[in-house]
């Protein structure tokens, strides 16, 4: 059973110019998404791991177009109704979302939303809760006033936030942190988006508390037909949230694949150093860790080759360090990796 | 039976605010014995790291020491005047924090800042002690050409190397490590857990390990205290927390966090939130959350049982016990 996907991003790039000074010409630049490429199924949620500066809320926030690509495409599934009314125009029933303006722009986000992951930052300390969850059908332009407080009640009722009334007229401060992310899921979900850009949603919550939330966006996911696209640092959390993980290094993805599939069986050097230095909560078990070499650096005006070469544990000088970066391949079965030695 | 290096007997510590008092620590006791490590696990709030600075005597105005006491070598470290507290901090027993980043001052070189916490200690001087941090640098695995560089011209990873180094600049008995790792990634994570274990067995050291994180703790330590909103709800060895945990928080914590290895297990949700230390809970603190709660719970605070040598825990209906 094959859908059409929800989501496809196509060579999707984005440099940052770092400034030397007022009067001087930029030459450098960050390549902090280089020519990433992936589809996500209606209702399928993929999650893009990595460790800090690897591109990956980069990535999340060029898919909601609060930064413009450098270059590549983002393709969003639209019916021709829906299009016809927010006037926007479609090819083989996409949306370019790159090259997406003004009025389209903003009829765009009818449909993506953004969970962010700090609860205390990403919501404005005036506000009323009420405030906060409406403010997207506020935009939008969405329902009376009264259809909005019935709104707002229903959504707070459905994040598990109950009674409703004894939560609209509170502020920000008077909750607590997985309480605050309940709201901000609320917020996201209110005007009935068909794909959510979580970002860590859940790192900065206690362990009693987290798993709720995550068990509360996987209930809304399916009862409301939503696709992820989960960015999380953590695998352990990845597995419960994801139905595919892709691995992001250096703002290339150098793996994707099923989420069993690629956690049991890794075939980047690079996801196995970083699936092997994950602890396991369990003291009988006895793991061996695959080490690499150095650290993370920044990605700017990086070689043309492997971005792995100078850490890779199997890496072929005059073949790794000569060719281009490897594109990622499909290795049988949907399991994706970007490497010349697998 | 092995003498404690540390004995810590009924603290009890609350801060005071403009609300009312917050029950930070409550009653808690435990000892550390000689080259061990003992992992505290706790949430936000819990007081694991309230216990750390009650120890180092590093704790704010507003901090009171409610009673209790911790002993080290026949001495009650709480009732020290603050000169020869001076004297056992760093030297006896010191502290790598959380927010490493913020630990070193930005305009001084790393190496002389480790310089003059050995020379205000009186353990090296001059020449000595420059020779002393190379070889303190060498251990954390850091180049020793480093030491002339500033705080900025680190990495996380090698600023976190650098505190541990000045933590064990003055050759302490005890270390605690309040959530060393947490900022930082994986791969940087594993390789500073392994160089800090390595240092605590080469160097013989008893150290308390604080972190959020249980799969860090299985890792790490040797014994565990599991703690909750102010108390130490269970405490024993690393194999009886994970395979016979015997506290209902304790065993929903575990039942509650994901892990990447083996069957892919039904995450358990704990109700409710986090209680709010101005008005703690009565009776058990876990009460309010508990799937096992009975009336009892709400009126009387358990007692510590033990259930193995060694293993305690302060619950009233354990794990095992169901139809008791």
């Amino acid at each position: 059973m094959s859908f059409q996907p929800l989501v496809k991003v196509e060579g999707l790039k984005k440099y940052f110019p770092v400034s030397k000074g007022l009067f001087r010409k930029t030459h450098d630049y960050i390549h902090a998404v280089d020519d990433v490429s992936f589809s996500i199924q209606p209702r399928e949620s993929l999650g893009l791991v990595g460790e800090s500066g690897c591109g990956k809320t980069t990535t999340g926030k060029l898919l909601v177009r609060l930064l413009t690509p450098t270059a590549g495409r983002i393709f969003f599934r639209m019916e021709e109704e829906e299009a016809r009314e927010e006037g926007v125009h479609l090819e083989d029933g996409y949306v370019d979302v790159a090259t997406l303006k003004g009025r389209a722009l903003k009829n765009f986000r009818r449909h993506v939303q953004m969970i962010f992951q700090d609860p205390y930052e990403s919501m404005n300390p005036r506000l009323t809760i009420y405030d906060i969850v409406a403010e997207p059908m506020a935009v939008q332009g969405i329902g009376s006033v009264l259809e909005r407080e019935q709104r707002v009640a229903e959504m707070l009722q459905h994040v598990g936030l109950t009674p409703p009334e004894s939560f609209m007229f509170r502020y920000p401060h008077e909750l607590s942190g997985g309480q605050r992310q309940r709201v901000a899921i609320a917020r996201a979900l209110i005007i009935n988006p068909t794909f959510v850009i979580a970002d860590e949603p859940t790192s900065m919550l206690d362990v009693s508390v987290r798993t709720g939330v995550m068990q509360l966006m996987q209930d809304l996911a399916d009862r409301f037909g939503i696709s992820y696209l989960y960015i999380t640092h953590d695998l352990a959390v990845a597995r419960y949230m994801c139905d595919k993980i892709a691995v992001m290094y250096l703002g290339k993805i150098v793996e994707m694949a099923e989420t069993e599939e690629l956690l049991h069986h890794p075939l980047h050097p690079y996801t196995k150093a970083l699936l092997s230095a994950v602890p396991i909560p369990d003291p009988t078990y006895k793991r061996e860790v695959i080490e690499i070499r150095g650290s993370v650096s920044t990605p700017i005006n990086p070689p043309s080759y492997c971005r792995f070469y100078n850490r890779c544990p199997i890496a072929k000088e005059g073949l790794c360090n000569v060719q281009e970066h490897p594109p990622l391949e499909d290795k049988g079965g949907g399991h994706y990796v970007a490497c010349h030695l697998v | 039976m092995r003498e404690p290096v540390l004995s810590v007997e009924h603290l009890t510590m609350h801060y005071s605010t403009r609300k009312g008092d917050v029950h930070a620590v409550d009653d808690v006791s435990f000892e550390l014995y000689p080259g061990e490590v003992l992992g505290v696990v706790g949430e936000s709030g819990s007081g694991k790291s309230s216990v750390a600075f009650t120890l180092m005597r590093l704790l704010p105005e507003n901090a009171h020491i409610k009673g209790g006491h911790v002993w080290m070598n026949g001495v009650d470290l709480l009732t020290l005047p603050e000169d020869e507290m001076r004297r056992y901090r760093w030297k006896r027993i010191a502290m790598i924090f959380q927010a490493a980043m913020n630990t070193l001052n930005p305009v001084y070189k790393v190496g002389d800042q480790i310089i003059e916490a050995m020379e205000t200690h009186g353990v090296a001087y001059g020449e000595a002690a420059r020779k002393r941090v190379a070889e303190l640098f060498e251990m954390v695995g850091l180049d020793p050409a480093l030491m002339d560089r500033y705080p900025h011209e680190y990495s996380g990873g090698m600023r976190q190397r650098a505190i541990i180094a000045m933590a064990l600049s003055c050759d302490p008995d005890v270390l605690i490590a309040d959530e060393p790792t947490t900022a930082l990634d994986v791969i940087v994570q594993h390789r500073i857990l392994k160089n800090l274990l390595q240092l605590q067995k080469r160097l013989d050291m008893a150290m308390i390990y604080i972190t959020h994180d249980i799969a860090v703790v299985a890792e790490v330590s040797t014994r565990i205290a599991v703690m909750y909103a102010g108390r130490l709800v269970e405490i024993g060895s690393t194999e009886d927390i994970f395979l016979r945990p015997k506290h209902r928080y304790t065993e929903a914590l575990l039942q509650a966090f994901p892990s990447i290895h083996g069957e892919k297990k039904t995450l358990l949700t704990i109700p409710g939130e986090l209680p709010n230390l101005l008005n703690p809970p009565t009776g058990c603190r876990f009460h309010p959350r508990c799937a096992f709660a009975t009336e009892i719970c709400k009126e009387r605070e358990p007692e510590y049982r033990t259930f193995n040598p060694g293993h305690l825990a302060a619950c009233w209906h354990p794990v095992g016990e169901e139809n008791a």
